[in-house]
């Protein structure tokens, strides 16, 4: 199938307005927080985009001086915990102070792209056992860092790992399978990650421009993040406030080359198609999108392939990762909670590190705020094997 | 909720469960020669020589998988196909191949092409461009040999609608062996409610033999 047979799918389906859905079968958002290099916290990461200011700066850590670029996002740590990988330490930050109660029983699932890495790098380097560092391996701790005891997997899907992960999830909850799900997400900075992009010259030698005319590659940034979702009747049963709904998703993949993505962005447009199918939303009720927005040339042009096929007129859409640099697989989780704070603050914080617009973003990214009215907003990633995700969140307008 | 084709590939062993297929084999390359003359791939897939062990491995095995379930790469069928790959290993060898070798190189510049299969979701990034499956394609992991799990989640996935089929992939040091769940029967062709095989799985020891699942396909053997 192409983009274009879906989008006529969606516009029968739809009737060219936003339904109101049967809460049932929403997955509602009843908390978030998030581990930036802009700081602790979802005001920390907010304030951080709206300031218009890179987190991304000169590395010393991880060889970065020898790379392509000697520049990423790194989280402030504490020593505290430095016994541990950078991995745990950033989810034992993120988890120090809990901004949400999660019901013990809570299903967890972990995004991730590379885990607890550098216990491979020390075997590597020490001449020790190859068997630390397996992805599966990190869900005890997690679990435990977390207060959580369910069912746990690892869900990994390149650098959609965490948009993949909320899907499972909200299908999880749609299905009965589970009334709550923990979707954690995290990715940190090693030398395992810089001199493989490094390797694939995919690194911007200077700070990443997503959208920018002039973009030249991604920059490497790290974080964790949580979200918590539950179905409607636990959260109105066990007093949750509803925080956003996760009304639709859909995965997709270009099946056409192991880095680069599809030039055409088919399948990226009929993942953003189904989900809004799925969400049973029209294109005119998007306010906001939480765009991929990498800074590479390749991905950037896609993304704006596919959002034009979609959309008949521009929407605000900004991409964080010229701030936060490229977060890996937790940048969806990143930008979701992003989205979530732009509708609730009725702005679309702007695209920094983008000076000169690109013509085929003009109108639809801006390197200043951009208001947000009414609506619901789109999260788009992408990944390398040329994996496709969208999800649609609803959030509380103005409150 | 159906499977409607199963293979399984071992070091010296292949076979497929509803079209009883089985045979052995002297390596992946001469695995990949024998499924070419059979026509159960058509054509050169192109860079299968460089793919990595593990991408060849679950290459194969998918392919033995698409032809039990007669689906045709590069398809209708196919695109509306994805690819969950579920295994304690994720991509702990490729990880550690790469890194060696940059160790090895001075820690100046790591080898891209070893570079791009350190995600666990690169096997069956290599097996969705050979085959076409345009489908969701994701790696789960839960530390336990759990097939169970990694069924019903690719099925959950058909059921939600994200795919018409799921190619369940299930990958230890030994074995790999691949299901092709969907949510509806093929024409003319037997296939196994997928709860009747979740529930046989329960009287396995050990997820280290997935391919004694396909044993579970009793109706066909």
């Amino acid at each position: 199938m192409n983009g274009n047979s879906d989008k006529g799918y969606l516009a029968s389906s739809s009737r060219g307005g936003h339904r109101d859905k049967d809460r049932r079968h929403c997955a509602a958002i009843v908390g978030y927080d998030v581990l930036t290099p802009y700081g602790r916290g979802v005001a920390a990461l907010w304030d951080g985009l709206l300031s218009a200011k890179s987190a991304i700066r000169e590395c010393r850590q991880f060889r970065a001086p020898t790379f392509r670029s000697g520049k990423a996002a790194l989280v402030a740590l504490p020593d505290a915990h430095s016994n541990r990988s950078r991995t745990m330490r950033l989810l034992a930050e993120l988890f120090a102070a809990p901004t949400m109660r999660s019901p013990s029983e809570a299903e967890l699932l972990v995004a991730t792209t590379t885990g607890e890495i550098d216990l491979l790098e020390n075997t590597v380097l020490q001449g020790t056992d190859g068997n630390r560092g397996k992805l599966p391996d990190m869900l005890p701790a997690t679990a435990a860092l977390a207060h959580v005891s369910g069912p746990a997997a690892v869900v990994s899907a390149a650098c959609a790992s965490s948009t993949v992960a909320l899907a499972q999830a909200m299908i999880m909850i749609r299905c009965g399978v589970a009334d709550t799900v923990l979707v954690v997400a995290v990715d940190s900075l090693s030398e395992f990650l810089f001199s493989g992009f490094s390797a694939l010259m995919a690194l911007d030698e200077d700070v990443a421009r997503p959208f920018d005319r002039d973009r030249a590659g991604l920059s490497l940034g790290e974080a964790a993040a949580s979200l918590l979702l539950m179905s409607e009747t636990r959260a109105v049963r066990d007093g949750y406030r509803v925080l956003g709904r996760l009304t639709g998703a859909a995965m997709t993949n270009d099946a056409n080359h192991m880095t680069g993505p599809s030039r055409d962005g088919a399948q990226l447009t009929r993942a953003i198609c189904r989900a809004l199918q799925d969400a049973s939303t029209a294109p005119e009720h998007i306010a906001v999108i939480a765009a991929h927005g990498t800074g590479t040339r390749y991905n950037d042009a896609m993304e704006m392939k596919a959002l034009t096929a979609v959309f008949d007129s521009p929407r605000p859409t900004f991409s964080v990762k010229g701030g936060t640099g490229h977060t890996m697989g937790s940048a969806g989780l990143v930008q979701a909670v992003a989205a979530l704070e732009a509708i609730r603050h009725g702005l679309a914080p702007p695209t920094i590190g983008m000076r000169n617009v690109d013509d085929a973003a003009r109108g639809w990214v801006a390197s200043e705020a951009q208001t947000v009215g009414g609506g619901a907003a789109l999260v788009v990633n992408a990944g390398f094997g040329g994996i496709n995700a969208a999800v649609i969140l609803e959030g509380e307008h103005g409150k | 909720m159906y499977i409607i084709g199963i293979s399984w590939l071992r070091e010296n062993g292949y076979g497929t469960a509803r079209l009883g297929l089985h045979g052995e084999h002297g390596g992946l390359r001469d695995l990949y020669r024998n499924l070419r003359n059979m026509e159960i791939i058509t054509g050169a897939l192109k860079d299968f020589g460089r793919f990595g062990p593990e991408s060849k491995r679950v290459c194969l095995c998918a392919a033995l998988a698409l032809h039990d379930a007669a689906l045709p790469p590069h398809s209708p069928e196919t695109s509306e196909t994805g690819l969950l790959v579920a295994g304690p290993e994720g991509a702990q060898d490729a990880n550690l191949s790469y890194f060696r070798d940059y160790i090895a190189a001075g820690r100046g510049l790591g080898r891209g092409n070893l570079f791009i299969y350190t995600l666990p979701t690169s096997p069956a990034a290599e097996t969705a461009i050979a085959f076409g499956l345009n489908g969701p394609l994701l790696y789960s992991g839960r530390g336990v040999a759990d097939g169970r799990h990694a069924l019903q989640d690719a099925a959950r996935l058909v059921a939600a609608g994200q795919a018409r089929t799921m190619l369940c992939t299930l990958v230890d040091r030994d074995a790999v062996a691949c299901y092709a769940i969907s949510s509806q029967k093929q024409p003319d062709q037997p296939c196994l409610p997928l709860q009747d095989v979740v529930a046989a799985s329960g009287e396995t020891a050990s997820f280290e033999e997935p391919w004694e699942w396909s044993m579970f396909a009793k109706g066909w053997l």
